[in-house]
């Protein structure tokens, strides 16, 4: 990220958008902090229920979660606790962080961790996934490094999905927040109270049966697909991506256009005849080709169909049994969208309890964009370019208070200011997606600590 | 009744049950029958078996060192036995030991047929296995953190946070609830046997059982007791109280009270922390905190911590050191500004008295111990002060080391816990909250080192203690780093 900490002019080109002062995303944030931030509803979700009245709730649970604020000039300061929404509000307005991150909760507040020496460890947190498009250079045409535009977006959509399918679906996970990262990727917070519970083993797991994809070897992508048949999940991903890879990914990336993803893409191929053949076909096609259509899915339905002839050809001349050799070619078009698509995850953020990761709503140092939240179903639509700066939220407000000026000036401002911005709209999908659901599941887990504790007081054991 | 084959006819399983048969048959009169006996000699078997698992236990029980040994073998015994057991033996073992493996029936194995036959299929399982596994499948429904190796490399169907696990691959996990629950089968014993048996059957049965368990294995306690991994700078006052011997919190309160000690109290105090556990950072972190204010940082640095560092082998000539044992400390003679050595030889009856008594001892238990320094026996008089202040009957083996006292006193303490743990646990699972009774992987390898669950609850009590204060003061630790630093650093303060 080469242009971070560069302050970058926040855009206000858009016309409706009253001629604010031109500020940088840094100058901005004191006004962002004081007036836009949802702070109460971060930490409403942070809290689990423990801010309530219940008898089992547990008033330190908030103040043992780790903050990491970064201040200006790429200062961490890690360990920062906080009783309550208030505190917290607090800090955040006194300095002004660039960002902020959250850690686990530990056993003790990490302001105290010093006494507690080596009792002092990470006892929960949300289970992470954090995928971004600069994983996915090798393969996209449209722009590299922090770049992110219309023409990429897919291949997070697609990413979005199938983690999303998976955790609810296989690992039975219902509370799953996604969220654009600002700039150039999405993060997922799965925050049930069996996934904050996980230990380091059991994320490690979750992460591997997840990583199809594993890395690069010789100019190709690390498929580990072994014999015909690919396991439920991966077949499950593999349908996903192949209504994505001719509907938005194969024409929106030009993979299959003349040029070096589309040589890529044949090394593919398990053998070199099948390359001269698959290029014979691809001749043919231009001659008569339906200038309507997208080169990138005919070339791919091409490809596709020089491949199944020569299946077809192998199991009549070798016999189907014959299926050492059969194997690779079967496998060959499955993995090259696998190659090309399936959701690159940064590991090392999801295996750790401890690892820290940027908070929702926190805005982008170099973009100004907020973090909003991302809805799975409608996550084709999502437009990374379209989300909400702080340039564009403190315009809002401006305009707010210009409307309410202009009609007499009686109208107060409500007393949670973003309530007239493009960030209502945001915190209301924050509380769709997690708070709603999460509102059961808190008590659910707050009765079940009165059960245990009803259970040992009846033991009434005098340790 | 029908011959069958082993399961899994590997060479070396099969040599290693003939060893283990043969050391068994040593010291008890049963061996494994053939698989091919009638129905009756299968039938005594078990029993012999039982009973011999049970004698054993009971000569095994008596110290950490033994349990886990014992543990050990008769973990081994059981994976290879489980592996010859047949369809209705096994139904019946897990609804007895382990009824959270839940048997799929067929009309739900029906619906993840297909799904499981992909799943054998992609991991390359062989057409033979396939088959036989398909043909009649035996399959269990279980949380799928409790199998975190087969989700960790894809080989195992999951449906909602449950993961269908084959026979074949459930035999790993029993065995892991196995060894949790022999564990603490021998925890439980070893308190019983402390505290139930008579005097008279301790005296006709103590000497079989200590022969039997001396067979194979003498504890030794030169080396270090680091099993319990919550010793830290912040709990060492903690433990002192609770857990070392006089002659160990006797310095450490001089420490305090002083915040000096000469270099022979140092030497003492120092290598049995590091015994315990204690890492070199945090016995740097330690005394250093103790020295000052009297002991400038600088100083301390020039003075002191190069010796810290020797001790821990770190500095000089790189050795590493051990903890002195009763023997060594009982000669230690120092002048009159000295607080080393032992202390049932050191203080006059009247310190001793109150040292003991601070320390909650029965006050029948001082006088004996007062009693047998008098008579020069210090290392009795340190026994009868652990039984009156730990409230146990007698102490069996004497004590020889600090790092033994220690360690029995842990162990005591972890048991107590355990106890009090387990019950709530089950009381818990009673009252209907069984789903939440351990399904991490932790919970089935927890009991691996004899009295796990304990160590678990003690590690757990600082925590729970640790509720922090009011409002945090604003922390200033800044630290420079590039974007995204923070990201992949670990808490200092964590390993
Ligand atoms: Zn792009």
């Amino acid at each position: 990220m080469a242009d971070t900490g560069k302050r970058q002019r926040v855009d206000q080109d858009g016309a409706d958008v009253p001629a604010a002062p031109k500020i940088s995303v840094q100058e901005a944030m004191p006004q962002y902090y004081a007036k836009l931030f949802p702070c109460q509803h971060l930490a409403k979700w942070l809290a689990y229920g423990n801010d309530s009245k219940h008898a089992q709730a547990d008033a330190h649970f908030f103040n043992r979660r780790e903050f990491c604020f970064t201040l200006p000039g790429d200062i961490f300061v890690r360990y920062q606790a906080f009783k309550d929404a208030a505190a917290l509000q607090e800090a955040i307005q006194r300095r002004c962080p660039a960002k902020i991150d959250i850690g686990p909760v530990y056993s003790a507040s990490p302001a105290d961790r010093h006494k507690f020496g080596a009792a002092f460890q990470p006892v929960e947190r949300e289970l992470v996934f954090d995928i971004d498009l600069t994983d996915y250079d090798d393969v996209r045409t449209c722009g590299s490094g922090g770049h992110i535009c219309a023409r990429c977006w897919p291949l997070m959509a697609v990413a979005v999905k199938i983690i999303d399918q998976g955790l609810r679906e296989e690992f039975g996970f219902q509370h799953i927040l996604w969220v654009y990262s600002g700039r150039r990727g999405v993060h997922c917070w799965v925050c049930d109270p069996s996934a904050r519970q996980l230990p380091d083993e059991a994320r490690g797991a979750i992460a591997n049966w997840f990583a199809v994809y594993k890395g690069h070897e010789e100019g190709k992508a690390k498929i580990g697909l072994v014999g015909t048949t690919k396991h439920p999940a991966v077949e499950r991903a593999a349908g996903i991506l192949r209504e994505a890879w001719v509907e938005t990914i194969l024409p929106a990336q030009r993979l299959l256009e003349d040029g070096p993803a589309c040589e890529a893409l044949l090394r593919y191929l398990p053998d070199e005849g099948l390359v001269a053949a698959v290029r014979e076909q691809w001749k043919k096609d231009s001659r008569k080709r339906n200038m309507t259509a997208d080169v990138n899915i005919s070339r791919w339905r091409s490809l596709e169909a020089v491949v199944k002839a020569k299946i077809g050809e192998e199991k009549k001349s070798k016999g189907a049994a014959n299926y050492k050799a059969l194997a690779p070619l079967e496998r060959c078009l499955d993995e090259i969208v696998l190659a090309h698509a399936y959701p690159r995850l940064d590991m090392e953020v999801s295996k750790k309890m401890n690892h820290l990761l940027k908070a929702p709503f926190c805005v982008h140092p170099a973009t100004g964009k907020v973090c909003v939240p991302l809805e799975p179903p409608a996550v084709d639509a999502f437009d990374p370019d379209a989300v909400p700066t702080v340039g564009s939220l403190l315009g809002e407000l401006q305009a707010a208070a210009a409307a309410r000026e202009a009609e007499g000036g009686d109208a107060k401002p409500p007393s949670e200011p973003w309530r007239e911005t493009a960030m209502a709209e945001a915190v209301a999908s924050f509380e769709r997606c997690l708070l709603a659901g999460l509102a059961g599941a808190n008590r659910e887990e707050l009765a079940q600590r009165t059960r245990v504790a009803v259970a040992v007081g009846q033991m009434g054991v005098d340790f | 009744m029908e011959a069958h084959k082993l399961r899994n006819p590997n060479k070396e399983d099969s040599e290693l049950l003939v060893k283990l048969n043969a050391l068994k048959a040593k010291h008890m009169k049963g061996a494994l029958v053939p698989s091919s006996a009638s129905a009756s000699t299968k039938e005594e078997e078990a029993r012999a078996d039982l009973i011999s698992h049970y004698v054993l236990r009971l000569a095994y029980c008596r110290t950490a060192e033994l349990r886990k040994w014992f543990l050990a073998q008769e973990c081994e015994m059981f994976r290879l036995k489980f592996s010859k057991y047949e369809a209705a033996e096994h139904e019946a073992f897990l609804a007895v030991h382990a009824p959270q493996y839940k048997a799929v029936d067929s009309a739900e194995f029906e619906s993840v047929r297909d799904d499981v036959y992909k799943v054998m299929h992609s991991c390359l399982e062989s057409k033979d296995i396939i088959q036989r596994t398909m043909a009649a499948p035996h399959f269990y429904k279980v949380a799928w953190t409790r199998v975190p190796e087969l989700v960790s490399q894809r080989r195992v169907l999951l449906r909602r946070g449950f993961a269908y696990v084959s026979r074949e691959a459930l035999a790993p996990l029993v065995v892991a609830e196995f060894r949790a629950s022999v564990s603490k089968g021998l925890s439980d014993m070893a308190r019983r046997w402390r505290q139930m048996f008579p005097a008279e059957e301790e005296q006709r049965l103590q000497p079989l059982v200590a022969s039997l368990a001396n067979r194979s294995l003498v504890a030794d306690y030169s080396g270090v007791a680091t099993k319990y991994g919550d010793v830290s700078a912040a709990s060492l006052q903690q433990l002192s109280a609770r857990h070392f011997p006089l002659c160990m919190g006797h310095l450490m309160t001089q420490l305090h009270a002083e915040k000096h000690l000469r270099h022979g109290g140092r030497q003492q105090l120092g290598l049995f922390l590091k015994g315990i556990g204690l890492p070199m950072e945090e016995a740097l972190l330690f005394w250093r905190s103790e020295f000052a204010p009297r002991t400038p940082n600088d100083q301390f640095d020039k003075q002191y911590a190069y010796n810290i560092r020797h001790n821990y082998g770190r500095e000089g000539k790189r050795t590493d050191y051990t903890a002195h044992k009763c023997t060594t400390i009982v000669c230690f003679s120092g002048g009159p500004g000295d607080h080393h050595g032992c202390p049932y030889r050191r203080l006059d009856e009247t310190q001793l008295r109150q040292a003991l008594g601070r320390l909650k001892c029965e006050d029948r238990k001082i006088e004996e111990a007062v009693a047998k320094a008098r008579e020069g026996h210090y290392q009795l008089a340190c026994a009868s002060a652990f039984e009156g202040i730990h409230r146990v009957p007698e102490m069996d083996v004497g004590v020889s080391a600090p790092l033994q006292y220690y360690t029995e006193s842990r162990r005591i303490h972890a048991e107590r816990e355990a106890t009090a743990a387990q019950g709530a646990g089950a009381a818990a699972a009673g009252a209907g909250a069984g789903a939440a009774a351990g399904t991490g992987p932790g919970a089935a390898g927890a009991g691996a080192g004899g009295s796990g669950a304990g160590d678990a609850a003690m590690e757990a009590a600082p925590a729970g203690g640790a509720t922090p204060g009011a409002p945090t003061p604003p922390q200033r630790g800044l630290k420079r780093g590039p974007e995204g630093a923070p990201l992949g650093s670990t808490p200092g303060a964590g390993r």
